[in-house]
């Protein structure tokens, strides 16, 4: 079982970068999504958005990776998003409670609208969450 | 519920040519845990068994047989791990026999689920995780050997 990976830039937002995984990140795969998150360009994104649609299995070590993200994304105030997470890998970010829900969007249309009211907030200068 | 009933069924899981069960050996180098994969999925495709049943079945062999290669032996030499599978009407039993240091993942404290994910320390889900998708785990310590015996509810 393997896995594929899928990795583009956001036309839209500059620096913001999506990876589309396919296939089973675990004990085999989950080096190839380190070394992707690696990539020139990818490591010091404004935002990584993962597309989870095609992701079939995660165990701990596909989580510990993720997880490693979320803490660097959040140590430099970059964005981290995932999109179309099925149930049986939302299923093991529960139980691992890895997953905060602010970063969980139904869809690509979900996540891209929230990109836009961020920059649009960050053009007035207001820094305050919407409630 | 039924515990008496599963122990009993598996005891008989060493039988040869038993088509609800299989068992193999696997080495501590991750190697093998591909094979014994495809095994697992191969028993449990022809048990009809749900897919969530099976996904609980292939994270608790990953999680567990990684582990052991992981943290079992300090002396870099190769070592077995025997594991063996059976289907019984209620439970996919998984059980894990290894003759590394003693470790009972079942005395292990778990995680801080409490603090924020990129705040915690990042170890220890692997077992949360078995402890969670299980529905009941044993541990065994006898003559150096450490025995798991894992029940995922078998819902077909």
């Amino acid at each position: 079982m393997t896995l594929k990976i899928e990795v583009t830039r956001n036309s839209k937002q500059p620096g913001f970068y999506e990876l589309r995984l396919d296939g089973r990140l675990d004990t085999e795969t989950h080096g190839q999504l380190e070394k992707a998150l690696k990539q020139t360009d990818v490591k010091d994104a404004k935002g990584i958005r993962l597309d989870l649609a095609k992701l079939t299995y995660i165990s701990s070590m596909g989580l510990r990776v993720v997880m490693r993200l979320m803490k660097d994304l959040k140590a430099r105030s970059a964005v981290f998003q995932t999109v179309n997470v099925q149930p049986q890998i939302k299923k093991v970010f529960d139980i691992a409670a890895a997953l905060p829900t602010e970063a969980v969007f139904a869809s690509v249309e979900e996540a891209d609208a929230y990109l836009d009211l961020m920059q649009k907030r960050a053009l007035r200068g207001d820094t305050k969450r919407d409630e | 519920m039924s515990g008496r009933d599963d122990a009993d069924a598996d005891a008989g899981a060493e039988q040869a040519g038993d088509p609800a069960a299989f068992e193999r050996i696997l080495g501590n180098d991750l190697e093998s845990l591909a094979s014994t994969n495809a095994a697992l999925a191969e028993l449990l495709a022809r048990h009809a068994v749900s897919a969530e049943t099976s996904y609980a079945c292939t994270l608790v062999l990953e999680e567990i047989v990684t582990n052991i290669v992981k943290y079992a032996h300090a002396d870099g030499l190769p070592h077995a791990i025997r594991f063996g599978a059976r289907c019984t009407p209620g439970h996919v039993v998984l059980r894990f026999s290894d003759d590394g240091r003693e470790f009972n993942p079942l005395a292990e404290p778990a995680p801080d689920l409490n603090r924020p994910p990129e705040e915690r320390a990042v170890g220890g889900l692997g077992i949360h995780l078995v402890r969670r998708f299980a529905e009941r785990v044993e541990y065994e310590r006898v003559c150096g050997q450490n025995t798991l015996t894992v029940f995922v509810a078998n819902r077909t």
